[in-house]
């Protein structure tokens, strides 16, 4: 595979996480932090980002499996990922927060429920998406290529 | 009837009725003789009123003569006339004589009953007035004989109820067959308790009940009654009244409804206000955040642009999105006004730093065009409770204006106390504008002589004295700019009206009404003064409480200056105190400088610490004066700077002399050390000057430390000498100033404008925050804008680390942790006896909504920033809060070895 058709690719596919919406400016914020000085910040954040939310993931799934539920240790835990997620500017996850937050102000069981499995699916669509976003970047710089947010640091 | 008689007055008539013989008593009685009664008639003395009942009596005894055996008993009462008009009531009673001749037919014996007619009458009147009572009142009454078991009620109380004639004389159940049956128990139930509690002390009864009316409806009414007890405590006899309260309930349940709309309607506007808070909360959040992409990214790209049109370009996105935030913020800051949700929190805060850290601030945007900018800080006192963060807004909008519209000439931010009876008469009179510029603004020439700084305030001291803890500041913003035309000043503090120059200087003038709207909250007034193409002065005064806890940097003007600064820097060299008082009245100064405010600022200020101070334009005039004060032998310190320095070196033979201070123009990297010590300088600074900048400045000057040794860290702008080591003093000392022209071949205005704008800030910076992915985008942002980070999962860790004290420039600190939360971290952080008290806090926040920011406030945080944070968000906090004394420490750390 040439450099091109990869950058094409690359630039298809931020393209289209910022159309959907799955990803808003503060990612291209991360992208631009990334530099001679850090070329793996971005791999770095986002790995980050993974192992957080794989986390509170569980514990969120364990907190609402419990009966009856304790809507304060939700809530923060909803908090903490709407925290992380828009950090890194996944901003369809952090909608599904907002929300969730409403529902546990509420105590709303079914609501809570939902919206754990929304923000679940939420996340596994953006963590497949920036994974194919990096193994792309990888496979880029590894053949010599320059990633285009970096072109100019 | 004055008189009463005793006696009992006899009459005997004849046939005819006419006297034949009258007794003692009777002619008392008629006020006659024998003589004139006998004859007359024995109803002559009748009062005519009564003589027809008297006579229809008369006949009747004649009539019943025959049949009736003890007619004898039949009496008859009648008024007996005095023969003076006067008339006593009697009692005839008769005694028929018919059956003995001789004696008379008819013998008549009076009673003087008058008085007995007078109780009958008092008790007729009495009953009446009962009656009449009873008829016009409203209350209907009933008398219940609970032994019969029978009930009068009046007719007001049968009208009232509209009860037929026939239950008049009912018993008790006419009453409580009306109870309506909702009530029925509790009134039953309630008559029974207190008839069984049988005591007269006790309250009348009283309940409030519905009672049906004839047609069937009910109208409320109140009974109210008093019962008897007999001896064994059963009640006999009750009575009372009833009134009609319907009117009064419906008042009363109106009244409630309309209370409870009242409460509705205010929950209403309640819940709106707060929904239209937050939406704006919202919106703003949602506004600034691309917006602050937008800056951001035109900063950066503006750092790569190849072309000057691109430049161009970005150079004006850039401006245009500042402009759009900060309208942004202005309408929030109203919107918050008008709701009565901004509050203000008074703070600890030396008022002098905040002015000159204004000055500072806004000093470069004049810079460029030449303008200059003077803080002219003339109270002693400087330590004082204000909200700091919404006074700083109030200064920063004036100056930020003064700055946009003014292309030659000056800025002075003039701080200075007034008494409490002036600022009443503030803005009564318009003083003619040029005799403001030049008497009392600027720095009047008795100034110089006086060793005080200022007059007024020191003619208030006395007066003042019981209220000394709340001064009147007044705060003066001056420029020689573009001025405002005299029809439109008035409108300038209203919304949305900036006098017509929208289209050429941009804003919306928001600006304005916010302040005015903040001063106002402090308790104070705002007011403009302006000649158009002369310029404007703009002066807000208000009432600030002094902290009586901190040190008000009230000195005598003989006070040396390494006192002061032992003092303020809390470095304790016996040494250095001991020696320098003595030669600092013999110092003089020479300020070299072309920019007239500053000189004459920097003069007053070297004056009022007891030296002497002359004041030149360049350094041809500098060698002037020093060759004929070398010649009488006299020190002199002169400050100035640069390229002209070397000049001056070279020119002035003398020099060796003095020491010299160079005072850098306005965001100028300063030269490093050796540079420094090669133009034979000991020390140096940035205008705008800053008291303390000069006071440090001169420290070391007076010190005589060669200039080589003196300064191991030649950062005189961070203030901080503890590493200075005095050795005995042997020069005296030059202040030397730069001119704009110095400059002009090396640094393009252009360039000094982007070089702030990419302010390198090499701070030291705590970030406290327990998402993990957040630190390191943080960490990441901060070390692009040059910081250095140290990183506290929660408040226990954060406090753990600031033990050490002024380790950091700035805190950012996460509100929502586990553990110990921001605001509780903040609290304990600013407790004075903390090590670390006085380092910014900046919250981060992820809600922009009222409360949250309160909190952040209340708990003692300076500012707050919405997350996500971008660099943008970071770079303007660590611009407000570490600002230009870290840039310039940026100039002196790069020098050291």
């Amino acid at each position: 595979m040439d450099v091109a058709k990869l950058l094409q690719q690359h630039v298809d596919l931020m393209d289209d996480m910022f159309k959907e919406g799955l990803l808003d400016e503060q990612f291209n914020q991360l992208q631009q932090l990334q530099d001679e000085s850090n070329p793996n910040f971005l791999e770095e954040v986002v790995s980050l980002f993974f192992e957080d939310s794989q986390r509170i993931l569980e514990n969120m799934t364990e907190t609402i499996g419990k009966d009856p539920i304790d809507y304060k240790v939700i809530d923060s835990q909803v908090h903490q990922f709407k925290g992380s997620s828009s950090s890194i500017g996944a901003q369809r996850v952090k909608n599904v927060c907002v929300t969730f937050r409403t529902y546990c102000d509420k105590e709303d069981k079914k609501g809570c429920q939902d919206a754990l499995e929304e923000v679940g699916e939420e996340y596994n669509l953006i963590k497949k998406k920036l994974e194919t976003m990096l193994e792309l970047e990888k496979q880029i710089v590894a053949i010599g290529g320059t990633l285009p947010f970096m072109e100019g640091c | 009837m004055g008189k009463s008689y005793q006696e009992r007055g006899v009459f005997i008539c004849d046939e005819e009725a006419k006297n034949i013989y009258t007794n003692k008593a009777y002619q008392e009685m008629t006020g006659c003789t024998r003589e004139e009664l006998l004859g007359l008639g024995w109803t002559s003395c009748i009062h005519p009123k009564d003589l027809p009942s008297v006579w229809s009596q008369a006949l009747r005894l004649y009539s019943r003569n025959s049949e009736m055996e003890n007619r004898h008993e039949i009496q008859c009462e009648f008024r007996l006339m005095h023969r003076d008009g006067s008339f006593i009531w009697a009692n005839c009673q008769p005694v028929d004589m018919s059956g003995f001749s001789g004696v008379g037919t008819f013998v008549g014996i009076l009673e003087d009953i008058s008085w007995r007619k007078e109780a009958e009458e008092s008790l007729r009147q009495s009953e009446e007035r009962f009656l009449l009572a009873m008829q016009g009142s409203h209350d209907g009454l009933w008398d219940w004989d609970m032994v019969t078991n029978k009930v009068f009620y009046s007719r007001r109380y049968m009208q009232m109820l509209g009860m037929e004639a026939e239950e008049s004389n009912g018993n008790f159940s006419v009453f409580e067959s009306r109870i309506h049956p909702e009530h029925h128990n509790a009134v039953i139930t309630s008559l029974g308790e207190y008839l069984s509690a049988h005591g007269l002390d006790s309250h009348p009864f009283e309940v409030e009940t519905p009672l049906q009316m004839k047609n069937g409806t009910y109208l409320w009414f109140r009974m109210r009654g008093q019962a008897l007890w007999d001896r064994n405590g059963t009640a006999i006899r009750m009575a009372g009244s009833i009134t009609n309260i319907t009117e009064r309930r419906n008042w009363e349940e109106e009244q409630a409804r309309l209370i409870a709309n009242l409460a509705d309607a205010r929950d209403k506007a309640e819940t709106t206000a707060k929904a239209r808070s937050e939406f704006l909360a919202v919106m703003s959040h949602e506004i600034r955040t691309p917006l602050n992409g937008v800056i951001g990214m035109a900063s950066i790209l503006l750092d790569t642009a190849s072309t000057p049109e691109q430049q161009e370009c970005l150079e004006t996105i850039r401006i245009s999105g500042e402009c759009l935030l900060s309208i942004i913020n202005d309408i929030l800051d109203l919107s918050k006004i008008d709701a009565g949700k901004l509050n203000l929190t008074p703070v600890p805060c030396n008022l002098r730093n905040l002015v000159e850290d204004v000055g500072s601030l806004l000093a470069l945007r004049g810079e460029a065009e030449g303008v200059e900018m003077v803080v002219h800080y003339r109270s002693a006192l400087s330590a004082v409770f204000v909200d700091a963060v919404r006074l700083r807004q109030v200064l920063i909008n004036l100056v930020g204006n003064a700055c946009k519209f003014t292309h030659k000439g000056y800025i002075a931010v003039d701080v200075s106390i007034v008494c409490s009876t002036c600022h009443q008469e503030f803005f009564l009179g318009q003083k003619q504008y040029q005799k403001e510029i030049s008497d009392r603004v600027f720095f009047p020439k008795e100034f110089n002589k006086s060793s005080s700084h200022c007059g007024e305030e020191e003619q208030l001291s006395p007066i003042q004295m019981p209220h000394q803890m709340l001064q009147w500041f007044r705060f003066s913003v001056i420029d020689t700019g573009i001025g405002i035309p005299a029809d439109t000043l008035g409108l300038l503090f209203e919304k949305f009206t900036q006098c017509s120059t929208t289209g050429t200087y941009g804003g919306t003038g928001l600006g304005l009404a916010v302040s005015k709207k903040l001063v106002e909250l402090m308790g104070g007034s705002i007011g403009v003064e302006s000649t158009e193409g002369i310029g404007s002065k703009f002066t807000f005064i208000i009432p600030l409480e002094l902290d009586p806890s901190a040190e008000q940097g009230h000195r005598a003007p003989t006070n040396d200056l390494c006192n002061e600064e032992a003092h303020e820097e809390e470095v304790h060299s016996v040494a250095k105190a001991d020696r320098l008082p003595k030669f600092a009245e013999q110092r003089r100064v020479l300020v070299v400088d072309h920019h007239e405010m500053t000189k004459e600022v920097v003069c007053e200020q070297i004056r009022a610490w007891g030296m002497e101070s002359r004041a030149c334009n360049n350094v041809s005039e500098a060698v002037t004066i020093l060759k004929q004060s070398t010649h009488e032998n006299e020190p002199i310190h002169i400050e100035n700077f640069g390229q002209e320095m070397e000049r001056a070196r070279a020119e002035l033979p003398a020099l060796k002399g003095p020491q010299l201070i160079m005072l850098g123009h306005v965001g100028q990297s300063l030269p490093s050390q050796p540079v420094l010590a090669e133009l034979g300088c000991c020390a140096c600074f940035n205008r705008p000057t800053r008291q303390a900048y000069l006071r440090n400045a001169l420290a070391v000057a007076l010190a005589g430390i060669p200039t080589t040794l003196a300064l191991p860290h030649c950062t005189l702008n961070t203030g901080k000498l503890q590493n200075l080591h005095f050795g005995p003093f042997s020069n005296p000392c030059l202040l030397f100033s730069n001119g704009k022209e110095a400059v002009k071949g090396e640094d393009s205005p252009r360039s000094l404008t982007s070089a702030s704008q990419s302010t390198v800030h090499k701070s030291r910076v705590l970030l406290v925050e327990d998402n993990k992915v957040n630190q390191m985008v943080a960490v990441r942002l901060l070390n692009t804008l040059g910081c250095t980070v140290t990183v506290a999962c929660n408040g226990i860790e954060a406090l753990s680390i600031l033990e050490c004290p002024s380790t950091y420039d700035i805190i950012f600190m996460d509100c929502h942790m586990p553990g110990m939360d921001g605001f509780e971290t903040a609290r304990l952080l600013r407790q004075e006896n903390h090590a670390s008290h006085t380092v910014p806090i900046v919250a981060l926040t992820a809600a922009t909504s009222e409360g949250e920011v309160e909190k952040c406030i209340a708990s003692g945080m300076d500012d707050y920033i919405s997350k996500p944070v971008t660099k943008a968000i970071l770079q303007r906090a660590l611009d407000r809060w570490v600002g230009q004394e870290s840039c310039c420490m940026t100039a002196g750390t790069d020098l050291l070895p």
